[in-house]
C-alpha cells in the first residue's frame, strides 16, 4: 500500500514543469561587459602593431590613425618597415650612407609597389605619400629627423607620429 | 447560497520573460567586440606639409605673423616671429607648470592672429621625441569642455 503510494507520487513529482534557467545575473554581466567594450570600441581603420620594446609617446591628440607605410624604431635603434626588420644602427648610434641608402631604397620600393596598386584600383584611398612613424619617446629629435629625411627623399610628404593618449 | 470563486484563484503564475534570444544576440556582440577591441588608444600627430617647406606666400610683407618655434636642448623653447625676426618669448619645456605658461602665451598669440594656423618647429638634436611631442600638443589644439579647439595645427619641421 505504501509503496503504491510512494510510486504514485513519484510519477506525479517527475510530471512537475522543470524550474527555467536563471539567467538574469548572466544577462547582468553580459549587458555590463557590452557596454564597457563599446565605449572603448575605436573607429580606427589601421591595425598597428607596435613592438613591446616601443614605448610610445603620450599626447592628448584625437585623430584616428590612417592608412599608411608604418616605420618603427626602438629605443636600441632597430628599425622595422611594414612590420618587417630592415636594419639596426651600430654601438655609434649614427646613420651611416649605406643604412640610409638600404632604408630609402626600401621605401621607394614600397611606394612604387602602392602607386601601381592605386592606378589599377578604382578609389583607393592615397596611401602612397604617408609615413606613420611609431617611435620610442626616449629617442632622440636627430633619429626622427633622419627618417623624415630620408622619407622625403623617396618622395613622401606626409609624416604621422603615432602617439597614445596619456 | 452560490459564492463565486475567487478569481485569486484562477489568476495564472506570469510566464517568466524570455531572455534567450537576447542572451545570445548579447553572447555573440561581446565575442565580435572582444576580438576587435584595441585597449590601448592610438592616435596619430599630423605634420601635413612637406618637410623643409617653409612659408611661401604669393606676398609674403601682407603677413604679420609667421610663428617659429626653436626647441633648445638646454630645456628651453625661444618663440619667434620670422617676420620681423623678433623673439615673442622664452620658456622651459620641462617643467609642466611653465609649459602651461607657454600654453597661455600661444593662446594669447592665436586670439591676435586669428587666421594664422601655421607653425615652424626648429629642434635641436638631442631633444627627446616626448618633449617633442608635448611642445606640439600645447601648439597645436587645446581641449575646452570637451571640445578641441585648434590653434597652430599646422606644423612644418624646419629640416636646416
Amino acid at each position: 500500500m505504501l509503496k503504491k503510494r510512494f510510486i504514485r507520487q513519484r510519477t506525479r513529482r517527475a510530471q512537475k514543469e522543470t524550474e527555467p534557467l536563471q539567467l538574469n545575473s548572466l544577462m547582468d554581466i553580459l549587458t555590463i561587459m557590452l557596454v564597457f567594450l563599446i565605449m572603448n570600441y575605436t573607429i580606427s581603420e589601421v591595425e598597428l602593431s607596435i613592438p613591446k620594446n616601443i614605448k610610445i609617446p603620450e599626447s592628448i591628440s584625437t585623430s584616428y590613425v590612417k592608412k599608411g607605410i608604418t616605420v618603427q624604431m626602438s629605443d636600441d635603434l632597430e628599425l622595422w618597415v611594414n612590420n618587417s626588420p630592415l636594419l639596426q644602427l651600430g654601438k655609434a648610434r649614427k646613420w651611416t650612407v649605406e643604412l640610409r641608402g638600404q632604408l630609402e631604397q626600401e621605401l621607394r620600393q614600397i611606394r612604387k609597389r602602392l602607386e601601381n596598386i592605386r592606378m589599377r584600383t578604382l578609389d583607393a584611398q592615397d596611401q602612397a605619400n604617408v609615413i606613420n612613424l611609431i617611435m620610442d619617446k626616449n629617442l632622440e629629435y636627430t633619429h626622427l629627423k633622419e627618417l623624415m629625411d630620408i622619407s622625403s627623399s623617396a618622395g613622401y610628404t606626409e609624416f604621422k607620429f603615432i602617439v597614445i593618449e596619456p | 447560497m452560490y459564492k463565486a470563486p475567487s478569481a485569486r484563484r484562477r489568476k495564472k503564475k506570469a510566464a517568466p520573460l524570455n531572455l534567450v534570444s537576447v542572451l545570445d544576440m548579447v553572447f555573440i556582440l561581446n565575442f565580435f567586440l572582444l576580438s576587435s577591441a584595441q585597449f590601448i588608444k592610438i592616435f596619430e600627430i599630423g605634420s601635413d606639409l612637406p618637410i623643409y617647406q617653409l612659408t611661401t606666400d604669393d606676398n609674403p610683407k601682407d603677413k604679420e605673423l609667421e610663428l617659429e618655434l626653436d626647441i633648445r636642448g638646454d630645456g628651453k623653447i625661444l618663440v619667434k616671429n620670422n617676420v620681423n625676426q623678433g623673439l615673442l618669448g622664452s620658456f622651459s619645456y620641462l617643467d609642466s607648470a611653465k609649459l602651461d605658461e607657454f600654453k597661455q602665451f600661444i593662446k594669447k598669440i592665436k586670439t591676435q592672429y586669428e587666421d594664422e594656423n601655421q607653425v615652424v618647429v626648429k629642434s635641436a638634436s638631442s631633444v627627446l621625441y616626448q618633449d617633442l611631442v608635448s611642445v606640439l600638443d600645447v601648439v597645436r589644439e587645446e581641449r575646452v569642455e570637451g571640445q578641441t579647439v585648434k590653434l597652430f595645427n599646422q606644423i612644418i619641421f624646419d629640416g636646416k
